[in-house]
């Protein structure tokens, strides 16, 4: 138990270590000298933080409108590839059709997505969602249509043992069978979820969210602080959100292997 | 009593399993003909202890699953109580243990054991009354909160044998439950299912290619013989019940398994 706890400590702490070392070589402009990059390039972590600081509720509303985006998208995106893998699961003739679909969406560009979207949504909140669902939606039917699939030899058999229709082969063996396939899903879509919703900013109509400002700022002589201190903001989201969703796995999938 | 039993099977009045003239044969990919059982005929009496014992490829699995109508025979006729194996599944007659214990990994033991109470629509009272009684019959009563995957091979096997018991079958069929655990477990596990079945009088179908195993068990041992699978010898075992871990020295004990083992000689 002990040799586990410092296990932990371990896991932790010497990523952490390595992030402090590497924000104090930087404020002392040791990764400026390195790479030949001026303030201007790179600015130090001191004048991220006063811009941040600075520009703290028009980030914070920033934030919330990008969240609120990639959130929306992750869950429609995750529930569209959901539906597609249970009917795949359901009629495997024409629905695995469906999955090749889905996956073949997802070869194309994001950049081509958003412009496509911008033009098909008179909402730019409604394209940015649109992107980060079409994004999410392969991952997920993917991921699950393997859970709902992979049953372990003879689980099927027990249930038509009893005589059990087949609405309980869904609820009580193929659905808690996908859930560890779908928590990964869910993990893989967070992050490129974020990214497609930060890169549908780009190319958005609307002057509003962190994608946005981030390339405004980074065009601006005087602005390079802030949008460093966007790009921090944005990181940072991710990150949260995907301790939120391990720690929820860990709840849930307590009886799961990756958790023994 | 089991004397008296066995001499009605014999009679082929009110068995309780009755198998006449079953053949399976397999279609493959290539229009292959490949027959897997070939004119079986067996009468199982109520309350019999039987073995279906041979070497892999015998077709002893594909008769346990003809018999729980998970597989259709491609001729013969099978009757299990007066009625098909359809109607007996679909009555939920039939508690079924597999080679492996086919825990659902993510319900508790206690609900594992609940699932097919569940999927009787049994009031929740009744169900939590059966779940205790049933880990109290295979001593597990302590371990009714863990997860399959804190539990030893063996463990879980008396799991799914309670689990199977848990619907109160009127016939338990066992496809080699044992085969995957080790020597002294398996010995422990064979003990603690005599006692059941003396508990539950149930009709057991027990597959298996351990020789010993099966006179260990049973009251008739069906010894069948690959290529086609086929039934080649049926034995009694006359040894006296109940059977407890000295029976495996008894003279007779060995000599009932050379007995079988020489019936598979020149196959």
């Amino acid at each position: 138990m002990s040799a586990k706890a410092k296990n932990r400590a371990t896991s932790i702490g010497l990523p952490l270590a390595v992030g402090v070392v590497l924000v104090l070589l930087w404020q002392m402009g040791v990764l400026n000298a390195a790479g030949g990059l001026t303030t201007m390039q790179l600015p130090l972590p001191s004048d991220i933080s006063v811009a941040l600081v600075e520009k703290g509720t028009r980030v914070i509303s920033d934030a919330t409108i990008t969240l609120v985006a990639s959130l929306a998208g992750l869950f429609i995106g995750c529930g569209i590839g959901y539906l597609c893998a249970v009917l795949a699961t359901m009629a495997p003739r024409w629905g695995r059709g469906s999955l090749t679909v889905l996956s073949a969406l997802n070869a194309v560009p994001i950049v081509a997505l958003a412009c496509i979207m911008n033009r098909w949504f008179s909402s730019a909140m409604g394209s940015k969602i649109a992107v980060v669902a079409i994004v999410c939606m392969a991952t997920m039917a993917i991921n699950a249509y393997r859970g709902l699939n992979d049953l372990q030899p003879f689980a099927r058999d027990l249930l038509k043992s009893y005589a059990a229709p087949r609405n309980t082969e869904f609820l009580k063996l193929r659905i808690p069978n996908s859930l560890p396939n779908v928590f990964t899903a869910v993990k893989i879509n967070l992050v490129n979820g974020m990214m497609s919703a930060l890169i549908s900013e780009y190319f958005s109509k609307d002057t509003v969210g962190l994608g946005f400002t981030i390339k405004t700022c980074m065009k601006m002589g005087n602005q390079k602080a802030t949008g460093w201190a966007y790009i921090v903001v944005a990181a940072l989201l991710s990150i949260v959100l995907y301790i939120v969703v391990t720690l929820v796995e860990k709840r849930v999938l307590r009886w799961h292997a990756s958790h023994r | 009593m089991a004397e008296l039993a066995k001499q009605t099977a014999s009679a082929g009045t009110n068995a309780e399993i009755l198998i006449e003239h079953i053949g399976m044969t397999y279609h493959t990919d290539g229009g292959e003909d490949v027959p897997a059982l070939s004119d079986v005929n067996l009468s199982v009496a109520k309350g019999e202890f039987i073995s279906l014992l041979g070497p892999s490829g015998c077709g002893k699995t594909t008769l346990l699953r003809i018999i729980a109508d998970l597989l259709q025979p491609t001729s013969g006729k099978i009757q299990v109580a007066g009625e098909t194996p359809h109607e007996v599944r679909m009555q939920k007659k039939y508690g079924i243990v597999f080679q492996s214990p086919v825990l659902y990994d993510w319900r508790t033991v206690r609900r594992n054991i609940r699932l097919p109470l569940e999927i009787m629509k049994l009031p929740k009272q009744e169900q939590e009354a059966r779940v205790n009684h049933m880990l109290e019959l295979v001593g597990l009563t302590e371990f009714g909160d863990h997860y399959p995957f804190e539990l030893s091979g063996g463990m879980q096997q008396r799991v799914g044998i309670a689990r199977a018991l848990a619907i109160n079958p009127e016939i338990l069929l066992m496809d080699e439950p044992f085969s995957a655990l080790d020597e002294f477990t398996k010995e422990k596990l064979h003990e603690d299912l005599l006692r059941i079945w003396r508990k539950t009088n149930k009709t057991i179908v027990f597959v298996t290619h351990n020789i010993a195993e099966s006179v260990f068990l049973s009251d008739r041992v069906c010894v069948l013989s690959p290529h086609p699978g086929r039934l080649s010898a049926i034995v009694d075992i006359t040894l006296p019940r109940p059977r407890t871990a000295e029976v495996r020295s008894l003279p007779e004990f060995s000599q009932l398994v050379a007995k079988i083992r020489a019936s598979f000689e020149g196959v």
